[in-house]
């Protein structure tokens, strides 16, 4: 980089001030004019006024008299009056007609010029005197060879005869370019409404960084390379995308500046305008780091850059054509992240697996085939379900993920776009966050519409990347809509193809466009703000653009994936957005989404209510799974087998030596009354095991199962290596009561608050555990009260047995136990006291281990709304004051057993 | 003590005259909150912004008359600002002290903040409120430590006989259940990788606060920051840490790392080490769940790093009898400016 020695600055300064002095003085132009200039040879008068100040400032040459080339171009830049002189010419060099002038510099001074003949406007370029040694031959040089077509060179050479103010004649070099008409770097990037993209800076290292690189090959130079000698061209007719045009070449033009310290200022101007992208680049990253905007592989060209760790332009280049710094980088990274984030056991991990590596979860998949149907269907659908019934990975399942060699759909015909809704992208739409009112329902529509688009174009140029996708021929029309979209045809900026693919700068673009329109939702005053706002209706016609671009989707249909959308993941008011999305019926895209019960609201933002069955179909998971005899549920041994496949799929895929569970379990007993008897009866020898038993503990639930299968195999020792062999009833049973356990205790860190009795605030997850353990300890006192006889009667589940309307909190309660999985309402039944069919809420069957209760519902409490309210809201007072009986019973031995205790409370 | 740069250093503070233009402190139950306060003489020309809770905490009350006394013996009655954290209204605190703040033109000054009585969101909401109105001047956070904290070493033996892989689940702690993942827009951060997230928790002892924001987040890695104590004798507090969240290890790719409970570095450069590596291809979360100082720690590294996401999982409320209790020591930490054109080289602080 160019530097000037302090201590030879202040010299210099020092020797100026004569002068400055000098030149202040009314009289100067007299005393220069002693000097009695002869402008060919250079020579003045020895005895003139001001030639030993001349002497003295190093402008003459005491020894032979002649003005030094910093005295020649001090001299011209006080005598020659370009304005003045060019105006009385009418044509220069014959040929061209001064137009209008652009600039004023201390070595040349520039105007827009016309050729007389063509019309075509040119730059021309007079040089001063003595601001350039050997203009010629430095044409030479820069012109004889190939140098980046984006550097404008001079086309022509002429020179011209004019008179300094004394009325001496003074030959003026002038050299031609051609005309460029766009705006400059500084234009271009202090226009806030373009949102440049990440890619862009990349393009301009590329572009300006090669031109530089081809002078300096040279041994060449600019020389004067400031913002406006740069300019751009964005314009999307423009083949190549985002131009950058080097203007005014300086090269042996530089006063009395020497080569090497005109090399430097080029690296100099070069660092700043980068920096300059920088600075406009970050001004509206609201959210972001400069780092993560631009990704690794840039920030680590722009760091070298910016550090002048580079120190020519063949090293700029090079970092940008190998940049090996990133690619060690690459193998840092998975190495850092290999050895720092340990993989844990991976059998009962299904989640682990959604969440980190759709291939594999798509592998251990096992669709149930009546559900699967109905969720490939091209149909607005809800997937309610406990957690861990795998509603997220039957969404997962039809999502796009191109790295999956074998999908279960083909995105030919179900492209699904996937939003984990859990991630907290949507939950930044809460009303606590942005204000709807001021801010209104339609710009966050816009966002999410924006979110939508920015999705699919990402899965699709991922699909591109592993050339699922082949490239189309010509993206003009979606570049045109999204532009439309955007309410600026001018805002989509096209790059070069060897920067950047036009897919991953539409991308880029979209980002940008997400982040500040997201911003603007908070700070809406501060920004400025979309003037058109996308709606359903763009949606659809976005992905009318997208099947005509690719033509693997030319026949396919969009499937929105919104997984986990309910409340807080995704706010009510963004649930409506959602679901005007649903009531736009169209044949191109479609909604689906999944939740759990009660935390999604079906309205529309116009206060339509959703139709289940027209405007969407349900479906509940638990319900799906039900069993039961004849046409009330699903048979028995469907469901087992379906059970036994997920576990036979993941022996299978980790190489276990058989694929068969039940190798592995102890049968245990012949049927689940032995069970229920050991169990009323309190003997030692109760155990939970056998496939059998353990498949219906895990209620209908996937994630149970596996986590039951896992705590067995590892109680058991059974690992891949393990020839098959039956861990024992004992075993399965320590396993099986161990989880059971700690899904009771777990129930105590659901987050969130209730009011209780007395107005008291208390945990969720603690009432909720309360209420859960009064639930099973009643259970339990009523198997414990059966009379000696063969069978036992277990109850398994409570009836609300009168229709009168619960207390809201309570009735939030039982919501939050249904919603939580922690009881079951897929069982209708007519209530014995009113007749009415209804649900029965029965206790999910995995924390039965846990109370020491059989599996198996033969019986259920009948509670009256008192009893209900009471057992949710004060669950210690039911308890006590529902089976004192009962407990009474148990001590006494040998009394009649009590159908329905809570029956002699209901009045 | 030579200060590196961009470093805040933390060092022992022990003089009893501060050189402020403005003190913020909230006024929290625990001893150690109002003793910077208590024990220290202001210039007379100084500010004080006292923050009030307005929660059901019975004890509010009584707590915010003992600070506004001693506010009032030692700063004049025009110099003394009170703002409210609402725990029904959180997410507006920041903007209710940024409003407050832009009026007191001594806020562009000498700027102290004593975070021992603020919860973790209000560190960060403050820092951010104060740096973003005076970008180019450095800000001071004080920061008292307890002398005995909950639970007990007794009680830790106790648990660790029972249990001696993993505790499972530990007996009360100050802050109680679980209520919800607090995001603030301010710290809401950029998704953008559909899914594939980090979550670092700097974990502590609350372990449902722990669980229920995995829960939350349900992120593809998990970054453990265990709390390093700077008092050996205090090691047990790090195996108690460790024990009761082994059982996440089980549940996910997990790293695990040991940092300072007070020097704000350590923490910064653990985070800036894995965040290097994955910020290419993982949306990072950080829950700051433990010590006051790694809080400050995590708010600078999000400054740094503006996509990161800061999740504060609040507890239904504060159990006060569990409290850490009595006075330790008194830390002082110096901010350099936000603005990087206004930090220094080399700044020498005296001890």
């Amino acid at each position: 980089m160019a530097t000037i020695e302090l201590n030879d600055l202040n010299s210099r300064i020092k020797r100026s001030e004569a002068l400055l002095e000098a030149v202040k003085a009314s009289d100067f132009q007299e005393r220069l004019k002693g000097l009695n200039l002869d402008w060919k040879s250079r020579e003045v008068d020895p005895e003139s006024d001001l030639y030993k100040l001349f002497v003295e400032q190093e402008f003459i040459d005491d020894n032979t008299h002649r003005l030094t080339k910093a005295g020649l171009l001090f001299f011209s830049r006080s005598t020659i009056d370009f304005e003045f002189e060019l105006n009385r010419l009418s044509v220069i060099g014959d040929k061209y007609h001064i137009l209008r002038r652009l600039n004023f510099g201390k070595n040349s001074v520039v105007y827009v010029a016309e050729h007389v003949v063509l019309g075509s406007k040119v730059v021309l370029k007079f040089i001063r005197p003595g601001a350039a040694d050997n203009i010629i031959q430095a044409l030479r040089l820069i012109s004889g060879n190939d140098l980046a077509e984006n550097l404008i060179l001079p086309q022509d050479y002429t020179k011209i005869t004019i008179n300094d103010v004394y009325g001496n004649e003074v030959g003026i070099e002038c050299i031609v370019f051609q005309y460029l008409d766009g705006v400059s770097l500084k234009e271009f990037l202090n226009d806030d409404q373009r949102p440049l993209n990440a890619h862009a800076i990349a393009s301009f290292i590329k572009q300006v960084g090669g031109i530089l690189y081809d002078l300096e090959k040279l041994e060449a130079y600019h020389g004067d390379l400031h913002e406006e000698n740069i300019i751009v061209d964005y314009n999307s007719n423009n083949a190549k995308g985002l131009t950058f045009y080097v203007i005014d070449v300086s090269y042996g033009i530089t006063g009395s500046l020497d080569s090497k310290a005109c090399k430097d200022t080029d690296m100099a101007y070069f660092r700043q305008h980068v920096w300059n992208f920088l600075s406009a680049q970050q001004k509206y990253l609201a959210k972001m780091s400069i780092r993560k905007y631009l990704g690794a592989e840039i920030f680590f060209i722009v760091t070298k850059i910016i550090s002048a760790e580079a120190k020519s332009f063949r090293e700029v280049m090079n970092l940008i054509n190998e940049n090996t710094a990133y690619e060690n980088y690459q193998r840092q990274k998975v190495d850092f992240i290999n050895d720092k984030f340990a993989p844990p056991g991976s059998f009962k991990l299904q989640r682990y697996e959604e969440i980190t590596d759709p291939k594999v979860a798509v592998k251990l998949f096992v669709p149930f085939p009546e559900l699967m149907d109905n969720i490939t269907a091209f149909s607005n659908v809800v997937i309610t379900g406990n957690r861990g019934s795998g509603k997220s990975t039957y969404l997962a399942a039809i999502a796009f993920f191109p790295q999956i060699d074998s999908p279960l759909v083909d995105f030919r015909d179900v492209f699904g776009i996937y939003f984990p809704c859990r991630q907290g992208e949507f939950r930044l739409l809460s009303p606590e966050l942005v204000d709807y009112n001021s801010v209104g329902i339609h710009r966050v529509k816009h966002v999410m519409v924006i979110k939508i688009l920015r999705r699919t174009l990402e899965s699709i140029n991922e699909g591109l990347r592993v050339q699922k996708i082949s490239e189309p021929a010509d993206y003009s029309d979606l570049r045109r809509l999204l532009s439309v979209l955007m309410g600026d045809n001018k805002k989509i900026i096209s790059l070069s193809e060897d920067v950047v693919s036009e897919l991953t700068n539409l991308v880029s673009v979209l980002v940008r466009i997400e982040m500040k329109e997201l911003d603007n939702l908070f700070h809406l005053k501060s920004q400025e703000v979309a003037n058109r706002f996308c709606s359903e209706v763009d949606l659809l016609e976005f992905f009318k653009v997208i099947k005509e671009t690719f033509v693997e989707l030319s026949n396919t249909r969009f499937h929105l994936l919104f997984d986990d959308a309910g409340s807080p993941n995704i706010p009510a008011q963004a649930q409506y957005i959602i679901n005007d999305l649903i009531v736009s019926s169209n044949p191109v895209y479609c909604i689906k989404l999944s939740t759990e019960l009660y935390s999604y609201n079906y309205q529309t933002t116009e206060d339509k209510q959703l139709e289940s069955g027209h405007d969407y179909y349900i479906y509940d998971m638990s319900r799906l799974f039900f069993t039961g005899a004849k046409t009330f549920g699903m048979n028995h041994e469907v469901l087992e087998n379906y059970f036994k496949d997920i576990i036979s799929k993941r022996l299978e895929n980790f190489q276990y030596q058989s694929r068969d569970i039940v190798d592995y379990l102890e049968k245990g007993y012949k049927d689940s009354n032995q069970l229920v008897y050991r169990l009323a009866t309190g003997r030692r020898d109760a155990y939970y095991c056998g496939w059998s038993i353990v498949w219906r503990i895990a209620d209908r639930n996937p994630r149970n199962l596996l986590e039951l299968i896992s705590e067995i195999f590892s109680v058991g020792n059974i690992d891949p290596e393990t020839p098959p062999t039956l861990v024992s009833m004992r075993n399965q049973d320590r396993a099986i009561r161990s989880v059971s356990e700690k899904r009771l205790r777990s129930l105590a860190q659901i987050s969130g608050t209730t009011t209780v009795s007395n107005g008291r605030v208390t945990s969720l997850g603690q009432q909720l555990f309360d209420v859960t353990t009064v639930i099973g300890s009643v259970f339990r006192i009523y198997l414990k009260s059966e009379p000696e006889k063969g069978r036992k009667d277990q109850y398994l589940a409570i009836e609300r047995n009168d229709s009168s309307p619960l207390n809201p909190t309570a009735e939030k309660l039982l919501q939050e136990m249904l919603k939580y999985g922690i009881l079951d309402p897929s069982r209708l039944d007519f209530a014995r006291d009113d007749g009415v069919k209804k649900p029965i809420y029965v206790l999910n069957r995995i924390y039965c281990p846990a109370f020491g209760i059989g599996i198996q519902r033969d019986q259920h409490l009948r509670l009256s709304q008192q009893k209900f309210e009471e057992l949710f809201l004060n669950p210690k007072a039911f308890v006590t004051s529902g089976t004192q009986r009962l407990r009474t019973h148990i001590t006494n031995s040998g009394d009649q057993k009590q159908q329905n205790l809570f029956d002699s409370l209901n009045d | 003590m030579t200060k590196q740069k961009n470093q805040p250093l933390v060092y022992s503070y022990d003089n009893d005259s501060c050189p402020l233009d403005s003190l913020i402190l909230a006024a929290g139950f625990e001893e150690r909150a109002f003793h910077f306060l208590k024990s220290s003489k202001f210039q007379p020309h100084a500010v004080c912004v006292l923050i009030e809770f307005k929660n059901d905490i019975p004890q509010n009350d009584e707590v915010y008359k003992k600070y506004r006394r001693e506010v009032e013996k030692k700063f004049k009655p025009s110099n003394v600002f009170k703002v409210s954290l609402n725990a029904d209204k959180l997410a507006k605190f920041e903007y209710e002290l940024t409003s407050m703040l832009s009026k007191i033109p001594e806020v562009v000054g000498d700027v102290w903040i004593d975070i021992s009585g603020m919860p973790t969101h209000m560190i960060c909401s403050t820092l951010n409120a104060c740096r973003r109105l005076s970008n180019s001047s450095s800000q001071t956070v004080i920061y008292t430590s307890a002398k005995d904290y909950h639970p007990s070493e007794s009680e830790y033996k106790k648990l660790k006989a029972k249990n001696p892989v993993g505790i499972e689940f530990l007996p009360k702690s100050m802050a109680r259940e679980m209520s919800e993942v607090l995001m603030l827009e301010s710290f809401s951060g950029h998704r953008s990788k559909e899914g594939i997230s980090c979550l670092a928790v700097f974990a502590g002892y609350e372990v449902h606060r722990t669980s229920g924001v995995i829960e939350n987040i349900n992120p593809s890695l998990l970054l453990l920051l265990y709390g390093k104590p700077g008092n050996k004798k205090l090691n047990w507090r790090l195996e108690l840490s460790k024990s009761l969240h082994k059982k996440f290890e089980s549940t996910r790719r997990t790293a695990v790392e040991e940092v300072s409970t007070l020097h704000v570095n350590e923490s910064i450069e653990i985070l800036e080490l894995y965040y290097q590596y994955l910020f290419e291809d993982y949306d990072f979360t950080i829950a700051p769940v433990c010590s006051k100082m790694q809080v400050v720690a995590t708010f600078l590294f999000w400054e740094r790093y503006k996509e990161v996401q800061l999740v504060f999982p609040l507890p239904i409320g504060y159990a006060t009898e569990l409290s850490p209790k009595g006075v330790g020591k008194t830390f002082k930490t110096e901010l350099e400016p936000r603005n990087s054109l206004y930090r220094q080289a080399n700044l020498t602080v005296e001890k």
